[in-house]
């Protein structure tokens, strides 16, 4: 029965580009957590529908006009993040208000709303081989950049003054590293959808935190969530007719809360047993 | 003749119209222990930003290491330690080695990874501050005075000629800090490290240090450790509060 899921060539599809998505999007999500820019994503997220809607109305292909957007609009945040150095958060809602703004105009003179349904909560019949043909180099292209540039981005989202000492170019990644979010981003809406896509990006990252022992570990354990979450959600979401994006997201709580509470019965359990080795030393 | 490394001539600094620095001349030594002390806003920091090359000056000249700071290229061979190197984010998911090794960025190839060459000298810094036993643990759960000695590790990591440290043991215990200062004076003997920091601790400056660089008065004075009379310095803090500096007559300027 399970290989039912993958006889049909959409699924497989949607298999494969749901595949690389589920790599590069903790992988970029583990750096942009860090910097505490969680919300960067989000914001992101509003633009590149944005860009779909308008992709849709002049009839470009709408991951063409995402990418477009939400690169666009990551230099502005860069921008607006310097001239408003002390309220970082105020430049990721000003971009937010104004993306989601522009999308709801697009949408409405579109009228094309089963379209744009697919892009807010994601679709798994709707995969094509256009989407194949952008995500496949794109996806290799972060994972490329994500390890050449490893330990500079490691540096920079432990400290940018003392990497900067250290000769890491902090301006130069700092500006690549919102590209690969918003390509990371606009490549995930299909599959994930808009509205969820930023999840991908930070849930498996916090799960993994709970139990990483190294910032290796980190990686590797949110890679791991996240490629769990998202077949286990496609194959749920295709027994169950649900849109992909919700049932991704909800394995992916799941396993936060799996791991939260693994970690707080085996921390009870330590505790438990240091109390009576205490007692057998009072003894 | 011992040679010099760091040079400063007719260095002035002001932050707008403020005059902060007012051409000061300053020597340090191969092998010197030197100690910035003086009153909060007196300079030291901004003094030590201008010998990093953090802050530019228009007028005077520095020279590290026998070159030109404007030129310089060679800051594999500086370490600095700043007055928030702690105040990162506790709870960052990195180990001990992972950060320390991160400061080899400049000596990785091609693909930024650690060779197993990179790796040893990982090794080799955490041993000379006596933190190899928790190079696999998280930064986060060390202690403050542990985390000091990473920092520390991760500036010898570079084989380092110079360390500047800006008051590096703000919040950690007098007990840590003794064995801090310990270390540095080991590293500063075995290696023959320059050591320049900035402290409000009379101890370090009596035992540990070798020159001391008053800060008043926009200027500078450098005396000899021993020239240095702390007993008159600590009955002013005593008395005074406000006034980390004593008034003392600045003799013995080298």
């Amino acid at each position: 029965m399970v290989l039912e899921v993958f006889a049909y060539s959409f699924m497989q599809r949607a298999f494969l580009v749901g595949n690389i998505i589920a790599v590069i999007c903790p992988l970029v999500g583990v750096f942009l957590v860090l910097k505490r820019l969680s919300l960067i994503g989000h914001t992101l997220s509003h633009i590149a529908l944005a860009g779909v809607a308008f992709g849709m109305l002049v009839g470009i292909y709408p991951i063409y006009t995402a990418l477009l957007f939400s690169v666009l609009s990551a230099l502005g945040i860069e921008k607006l993040r310097k001239d408003y150095k002390d309220y970082a958060e105020l430049s990721i809602s000003i971009i937010l208000a104004a993306g989601l703004g522009i999308a709801t105009i697009l949408i409405s003179l579109g009228n094309n709303n089963s379209g744009i349904f697919s892009y807010l909560f994601g679709s798994i019949s709707l995969v094509t081989r256009e989407d194949i043909r952008i995500v496949i180099p794109l996806g290799i292209f972060i994972i490329g950049v994500i390890t050449y540039y490893y330990q500079g981005f490691f540096y920079t989202a432990f400290n940018e003054e003392d990497a900067k000492l250290a000769g890491v170019p902090v301006y130069f990644l700092n500006l690549l590293f919102i590209i690969l979010i918003s390509i990371t981003i606009s490549l995930s809406m299909r599959i994930i959808g808009g509205l969820l896509v930023s999840s991908l990006i930070t849930l498996p990252v916090a799960t993994s935190m709970q139990i990483a022992k190294s910032f290796k570990q980190t990686i590797l354990w949110s890679i791991i969530f996240s490629v769990l979450s998202l077949n286990i959600g496609l194959i749920t979401s295709f027994y169950y007719d649900l849109a992909p994006g919700g049932t991704i997201i909800i394995v992916s709580v799941i396993f936060l809360i799996l791991t939260i509470s693994y970690k707080f019965v085996m921390r009870a359990l330590r505790d438990n047993k240091g109390k009576y080795s205490n007692k057998e030393v009072g003894i | 003749m011992e040679e010099e490394v760091i040079g400063v001539k007719n260095l002035s600094f002001k932050y707008e119209d403020k005059i902060i620095l007012d051409n000061i001349d300053l020597k340090i030594n191969e092998g010197d222990f030197v100690a910035f002390v003086g009153p909060n806003g007196s300079g030291k920091s901004t003094l030590l930003k201008l010998l990093v090359g953090s802050l530019k000056s228009r007028a005077g000249e520095v020279k590290i290491l026998g070159k030109p700071i404007k030129g310089f290229k060679d800051w594999k061979r500086i370490g600095y330690v700043s007055q928030n190197v702690r105040s990162f984010n506790e709870s960052f998911p990195a180990t001990v080695g992972e950060i320390v090794g991160a400061n080899l960025y400049s000596r990785m190839g091609f693909f930024k990874f650690l060779t197993k060459g990179l790796h040893k000298k990982v090794d080799e810094a955490l041993e000379l501050v006596d933190m190899i036993d928790y190079k696999d643990r998280l930064i986060g759960d060390l202690s403050g005075g542990q985390q000091q000695r990473v920092f520390i590790a991760r500036t010898l990591v570079n084989e380092v000629e110079i360390i500047f440290l800006d008051e590096p043991l703000v919040g950690v215990d007098a007990k840590v800090q003794d064995s801090f200062y310990e270390l540095l004076a080991s590293l500063n003997r075995r290696l023959g490290l320059t050591i320049v920091m900035i402290s409000h601790d009379i101890n370090m400056i009596s035992n540990k240090a070798d020159k001391i660089v008053c800060f008043a008065d926009k200027k500078i004075y450098t005396h000899r450790a021993e020239e240095f009379d702390y007993l008159d310095y600590l009955n002013v803090i005593k008395g005074n509060n406000s006034m980390v500096l004593p008034k003392h007559e600045h003799k013995g300027v080298n």
